[in-house]
């Protein structure tokens, strides 16, 4: 971010700071406080959106930190949301508090993400596309097979701390705490010799190497970290649907979340907030648009439901590899740049 | 043993097709090192066309395919000039995820016209095969694959090695900035590629759907063929023709004797868990080059 | 050209208003140091310019009367310019048959068989190597095989970025012969680059002398090879060789006149 002029920051202490002045504290405050009441203030329909946009941001930041600040594609994202979703829904049915599902499902996606992000080791670039392609078809093969994933789990409304998230209100402010834990996490991450070791992976990882960081251990690292995130998700998204599905979690999905960090902006963290939402509101738009549409003509009224999201985000995201390709975060710095040296250029 | 005669004549026919789908794939990459990531999606467009011509339109076969690859053809032309010239020197990230977008408009383009539910082609085969000796037969289906792609792998073969046209493309996969100053018109050859790896796509998704039947998830086809094409090695195809009919085989094995004892699904896994394992000890493919990085 | 401005970028500036004239059937040579822009100018000519996010922000090139800065590569080979990059750039995996056709790639049929011949005439070591791979060639013979590629295409002009590099003096001394004997024969006009300044000046009639960007000496090649200044710092002669008085160093250091 950022700071305005004459604002300096004279110590490391300042440096980390996420917060640094009294204007962005209370920014942040004003922020929380309208999340906070949210619920009260609009409907339903939109109450299930922000859910959905808070669950994918806690995933989402995970594939960030793997894909955007550590440059290591990967292709399985929606493979250990499953698998923590799936993890979670058998521990609760054995019987397990939520508050210990949480955290196991977490770890257990976690772990795989160790497990398949090895090749990462080996591999680079596009190879590593692929093998984490095939990490996802063998994960949904091993949920689906031998976890029983389509029939599914069914996951009765957990109690947390003496609240039975029986409501969606409930389950909304689960997910808000949640998406604000996990931002705090990556951001925290980010700023700390970690996250600067992951930049160096990226930008070019053999001189990283020789610099002293131990590219090994960052890669596998961030697989794990970035998993982490996705089985939370996955598991919030469990809880939340009520069931635990192997459909839900689709190659198609994990591509939609990496959408999501392109158009929003790789590599920052206000980025998962755009992409997010952004993608979320066209998936969105899409369903209210799809009617309409569908009268219009009548010979796609089938298939519209279907097609309209798919066409509309994929179009969204070539044309912002094309024109845009470091996101609505890149435009939103130019946008502020462009207010504070009014009526200069630049 | 008649059996699993059968089984490796279906997985060779089967992995031949994967072959020549590979071998478009690698022919864009050589040439422009982009990883056509809407390489599936193209593959069953081929599929949903002929199925358009030949089931809705009611065309005879063999204008049907003719039709798909003159589509496809055009549409290739159409992703080069306007998606790709742009994005030459971008960060290979970009290009990927671009492809990848392309893909995902492709898929919704297909849902769109076709619908979600699985679509059966007529019978185009007769029933029966050609018998070989007194072990097996070769069902009509299968010769047609065989003969097809042999085809198409001679024929691409034969350009690429020895004509005028084939040895611009490979001086261009070799290094490009050269090929330009020898005064190779590196865009058309680049077109040329796209033409080609994307019709080889279309013709390979129609003929394996022909059987099967044919639904949106058919783009496994084009996985396993990128699988292939990887796993064979990015720069070399000899290696795809080879590591094809090798994973065919596999799938159909495994299909056979394996599945029924896990309940079924392997076989589609089979590929993936192949090239995983490949690419951790090879990571470059088995007769890929490796490139030497430089710090 | 004339007073050609290149930039990287669009913010580096790296040939800042040069201009030179190559005349018909004459070898010139460019001299400087690295980094002084010497390959950006053969590429500013070639049109490769673009590949490398860079643009010819001044000036203009001029080639038969027609100007060709804006051109694409391939047609400005078509029109009779051809460039040999430098590096020794082959296709290393093709043989080396196939990479002297490649140089006819841009030409009809006509008389490419004729042109294989002639070329493989001048460098006879590359007659007996034709089905070996390129990339297992030797430095002196890659060299050759990148010239005899070029000339394949019967150019007009051509450009040699740095033909010496990384060959010994030897093999140094047998190309420029060859160089020379092609320039006899074809009357074609070559643009030398060259950090060999001994050699280069030698094979040349006229030189340049490129230096962060900027033109600082030009003339006929035996002037330059006079040239004190040159002597010194591009050809390490000094006194006649004779060794250098530490102190004559220390109170009284030759700065070259141009600055």
């Amino acid at each position: 971010m950022r700071r305005r002029h004459g604002l300096f920051n004279v110590s490391y202490k300042q440096e980390l700071a996420l917060i640094r002045t009294r204007f962005e504290w209370t920014l942040l405050v004003a922020f929380l406080l309208l999340m906070a009441v949210l619920p009260k203030l609009i409907s339903l329909g939109w109450l299930d959106f922000f859910i959905r946009a808070g669950i994918t941001i806690v995933v989402v930041t995970g594939l960030n930190l793997i894909t955007g600040y550590c440059g290591q594609i990967s292709m399985g994202h929606a493979a250990f949301m499953g698998l923590g979703g799936f993890i979670g829904a058998i521990l609760m049915k054995a019987g397990t508090p939520f508050l210990l599902a949480l955290p196991l499902a977490g770890l257990s996606a976690g772990i795989s993400g160790l497990i398949f992000g090895m090749p990462a080791l080996r591999v680079k670039g596009l190879y590593l596309a692929f093998t984490t392609l095939a990490a996802h078809y063998i994960i949904m093969f091993i949920l689906v097979r031998l976890l029983g994933g389509t029939v599914g789990y069914e996951v009765a409304p957990p109690t947390v701390l003496g609240f039975k998230l029986n409501s969606e209100m409930r389950i909304y402010y689960l997910v808000l705490i949640m998406a604000f834990l996990s931002t705090c996490f990556a951001k925290n991450i980010v700023r700390g010799k970690a996250g600067r070791a992951f930049v160096a992976v990226r930008d070019h990882d053999i001189a990283a190497n020789t610099l002293g960081i131990n590219i090994y251990y960052y890669k596998l690292l961030v697989f794990f970290v970035g998993c982490v995130f996705a089985g939370v998700g996955g598991f919030l998204q469990v809880v939340y649907f009520g069931w635990a599905s192997a459909d839900t979690f689709t190659l198609w999905s994990a591509i939609w979340y990496i959408g999501m960090i392109i158009v929003g902006g790789m590599g920052t963290i206000v980025g998962v907030f755009f992409g997010s939402f952004f993608i979320l509101g066209i998936d969105h738009f899409c369903s209210i648009v799809s009617p309409m549409v569908a009268n219009a003509f009548p010979v796609l009224s089938g298939t519209v439901l279907g097609a309209l999201p798919l066409l509309v985000f994929s179009l969204v995201l070539m044309l912002f590899i094309v024109f845009e390709p470091r996101g609505l975060a890149h435009r939103w710095e130019i946008i502020r740049e462009s207010f504070r040296v009014f009526p200069f250029n630049y | 043993m008649n059996e699993l005669i059968n089984y490796l004549i279906t997985g060779v026919a089967n992995g031949f097709i994967y072959s020549m789908i590979a071998i478009g794939f690698i022919l864009i990459f050589k040439c422009s090192k982009i990883f056509n990531f809407a390489q599936p999606e193209i593959t069953i467009l081929g599929a949903y066309i002929i199925y358009a011509a030949t089931v809705q339109f009611k065309l005879p076969f063999m204008l049907g395919i003719g039709i798909t690859i003159g589509l496809i053809a055009i549409l290739a032309l159409i992703i080069e000039r306007v998606l790709l010239r742009p994005m030459i020197g971008q960060p290979i990230l970009s290009i990927i995820l671009l492809t990848l977008g392309l893909g995902s408009f492709v898929r919704g383009a297909i849902i769109l016209i076709w619908g979600t539910e699985w679509l059966r082609f007529p019978p185009l085969f007769p029933e029966g095969g050609v018998a070989i000796g007194r072990i097996a037969t070769l069902s009509y289906p299968h010769v047609f694959f065989l003969s097809m792609c042999s085809l198409f792998i001679l024929s691409l073969g034969a350009y690429y090695r020895f004509s005028r046209g084939g040895l611009a493309m490979r001086a261009t996969a070799d290094d490009i900035i050269v090929a330009k100053v020898l005064g190779i018109k590196v865009t058309r050859v680049l077109a040329l590629t796209w033409v080609i790896a994307s019709t080889v796509g279309g013709i390979g998704g129609a003929l394996l759907t022909s059987v099967t039947g044919i639904h949106y998830t058919a783009v496994e086809i084009g996985f396993k063929s990128m699988a292939v094409g990887l796993v064979g090695g990015l720069e070399s195809l000899a290696g795809v023709i080879v590591v094809g009919p090798l994973l065919g085989i596999a799938e159909t094995l495994i299909a056979g004797y394996i599945d029924p004892l896990v309940g079924g699904g392997l076989s589609e896994v089979a590929a993936y868990f192949v090239l995983m394992v490949v690419l951790i000890f090879r990571p470059h493919g088995i007769f890929g080059w490796e490139t030497i990085e430089r710090v | 050209m004339v007073n050609v401005e290149v930039k990287y970028s669009e913010v580096i500036l790296v040939l800042r208003g040069i201009s030179l004239e190559l005349p018909a059937n004459k070898i010139v040579c460019l001299l400087g140091a690295n980094g002084a822009g010497k390959t950006t100018t053969l590429k500013a000519i070639s049109g490769l310019l673009g590949s490398e996010d860079g643009k010819v922000t001044d000036g203009f090139i001029e080639f038969s009367g027609e100007r060709i800065d804006r051109l694409e590569t391939e047609i400005i080979t078509k029109l009779g310019i051809s460039q040999v990059l430098e590096g020794r750039r082959v296709f290393e995996h093709l043989n080396v048959d196939d990479n002297v056709r490649t140089g006819a790639l841009s030409r009809g049929d006509g008389e490419i068989k004729v042109d294989i011949e002639r070329v493989y005439g001048y460098f006879p070591r590359l007659g007996q190597l034709k089905k070996r791979t390129a990339g297992y060639l030797s430095g002196g013979e890659q060299q050759m095989l990148v010239i005899a590629r070029a000339l394949m295409g019967r150019p007009k002009v051509l450009l040699l970025d740095e033909p010496s590099l990384g060959l010994s003096p030897l093999l140094v001394q047998e190309v420029f012969n060859v160089l020379g004997r092609i320039q006899a024969d074809t009357r074609m006009s070559m643009l030398l680059v060259e950090q060999n300044a001994n050699i280069a000046l030698k094979i040349s009639e006229y030189g340049y002398v490129l230096e962060n960007g900027r033109v600082v000496l030009d003339g006929p090649s035996e002037k330059i090879i006079e040239n004190q200044d040159i002597r010194e710092f591009y050809l390490g002669l000094s006194e006649l060789g004779s060794r250098k008085s530490y102190r004559e160093v220390k109170h009284y250091k030759r700065r070259k006149r141009w600055l």
